[in-house]
């Protein structure tokens, strides 16, 4: 049988996909063979497209993107069937029998699969938000007992207010708030959406300086007031393999919009915008499953700004609790306290370590019943 | 109700024929051939127009096989 872990990643939000690239990294420095699929490379090129408009839409107005939320779907209308049937066989040949699933879109897959596979298929469920995101929640509309037979793992439990897992970015340490530079970070995750452009001036005029998230070069400012931006290369996609074949973090730089802007490839979770975030004294973003993670691994405060949807309120209320995060609302209440910001990074950096990682756990599991066997 | 439902659709679709071509029974993704951002949009612009919240839990895919159909769920919600 193969050993190979395979990773089964959504390129809808980098949420779904950055997670995923972590954890298959973490498993590898622990001697386990892992490798990322993402469910876009199943969908034909027209419903590519369409993801490309929704972001669009998405991005330039907010009630547009909380809107797509309210409309069930089926995503099965978006496969490609061959595409789909190929990846089947050839998971089939290779004898894969071990997943972690991050969206509930690939769950289709993964019980044709099961049907089809003839040996037994162990597969995660893992939910990367405190409560169930979109894919998650159309998915139990369509089949309401569609965990049966998997096993669900949930990173948090918003009921007992507690984390259950984390996701190891990897080295280096976090930065102890005397090391920060002071700075803010202000994005709308991986796809641009949120309040977050409106905040710019009001954290000026407080007196911070920002590092600022661009998602297209028409957003590129002047660098007034000490504001820096930073951007992904917006030609990269998810579902897309670099020269080598892999899937990679997306390529990354400082931008300034006098120039051409050049992307290099980002090879280590730390070149990209979390090298940016781990040195700063907040993120003000939206409270996407990735904001969290950031959070919680770079030891830096949340300020929390309206959710994209219930479960990313759920994420919100659960960091507000555990005392990692503050609403922007209240924090703008108090004056844009440096002060509040510094006891929720004190508070993160005494919890680091408390939390298990999701990858270890899962080799030592791996590992404990190898050895049963 | 039908015949502003009618009326957004046109608008989002921005095909006056629509107004003539569409009735009661026509399907929204079909008939009308609303994508899913022009849905998002159609909804956006129902719930402005009737001053209701439509929402995961209620709405089903099936509410838009037909105009009439879309008319009496949103008729639903304005009577809770």
């Amino acid at each position: 049988m193969n050993n190979t872990v395979t990773i089964l990643c959504s390129g809808f939000g980098l949420g779904f996909y950055v997670p995923g690239l972590l954890i298959e990294r973490r498993l590898i420095a622990l001697g386990i063979q892992a490798e990322i699929e993402v469910f876009e490379t199943l969908m034909p090129d027209s419903k590519k497209k369409q993801t490309d408009n929704s972001r669009k839409a998405y991005q330039q107005n907010f009630a547009v993107a909380l809107t797509s939320q309210k409309i069930p779907a089926d995503i099965r209308s978006s496969l490609d069937a061959a595409a789909v049937e190929r990846l089947l066989q050839q998971w089939k040949q290779e004898e894969r029998q071990r997943f972690i699933v991050l969206s509930g879109h690939w769950v289709h897959v993964m019980d044709r699969y099961r049907e089809l596979a003839g040996f037994s298929v162990d597969a995660d469920l893992l939910y990367i938000d405190a409560d169930l995101s979109p894919s998650w929640k159309n998915l139990r509309r369509l089949n309401p007992g569609y965990a049966e037979g998997y096993r669900e793992v949930s990173m948090y439990d918003p009921v007992k207010r507690e984390i259950l897992y984390s996701i190891d970015a990897g080295p280096p340490e976090a930065l102890s708030p005397s090391a920060r530079n002071g700075r803010l970070v202000v994005h709308g995750g991986g796809w641009g959406i949120g309040t977050f452009r409106e905040k710019f001036d009001a954290l000026e005029s407080a007196g911070y300086e920002l590092d600022i998230a661009a998602y297209s070069s028409q957003e590129i400012g002047a660098a007034i007031h000490g504001r820096r931006y930073y951007m992904n290369d917006p030609e990269w996609r998810t579902w897309k393999r670099d020269s080598s074949g892999q899937y990679t973090f997306p390529p990354f730089a400082e931008v300034t919009g006098n120039q051409a802007d050049r992307f290099p490839p980002c090879r280590n979770y730390q070149d990209g915008m979390y090298g940016v975030i781990r040195q700063t004294s907040a993120v003000i973003s939206k409270p996407g499953g990735g904001a969290l993670i950031d959070s919680l691994t770079s030891g830096t405060p949340l300020v929390l700004l309206d959710p994209f949807g219930p479960h990313e309120k759920i994420n919100s209320d659960l960091w507000v609790e555990l005392g990692y995060g503050i609403r922007y609302g209240e924090w703008a209440e108090s004056g844009f306290d440096r002060e509040k910001l510094r006891k929720l990074a004190n508070n993160l950096r005494s919890a680091r370590g408390q939390y298990p990682d999701y990858a270890a756990s899962y080799a030592e599991q791996r590992s404990a019943a190898e050895g049963r066997s | 109700m039908q015949q502003k439902v009618i009326e957004i659709i046109a608008e989002i679709k921005e095909e006056p024929g629509l107004l003539q071509t569409l009735n009661g029974a026509s399907d929204l993704t079909l008939d009308a051939a609303l994508d899913s951002l022009q849905i998002i949009n159609f909804i956006l612009r129902i719930e402005d127009e009737f001053d209701v919240e439509v929402d995961f839990d209620t709405f089903d895919l099936e509410h838009l096989k037909s105009v009439d159909r879309f008319s009496d769920y949103v008729a639903g919600l304005a009577v809770r």
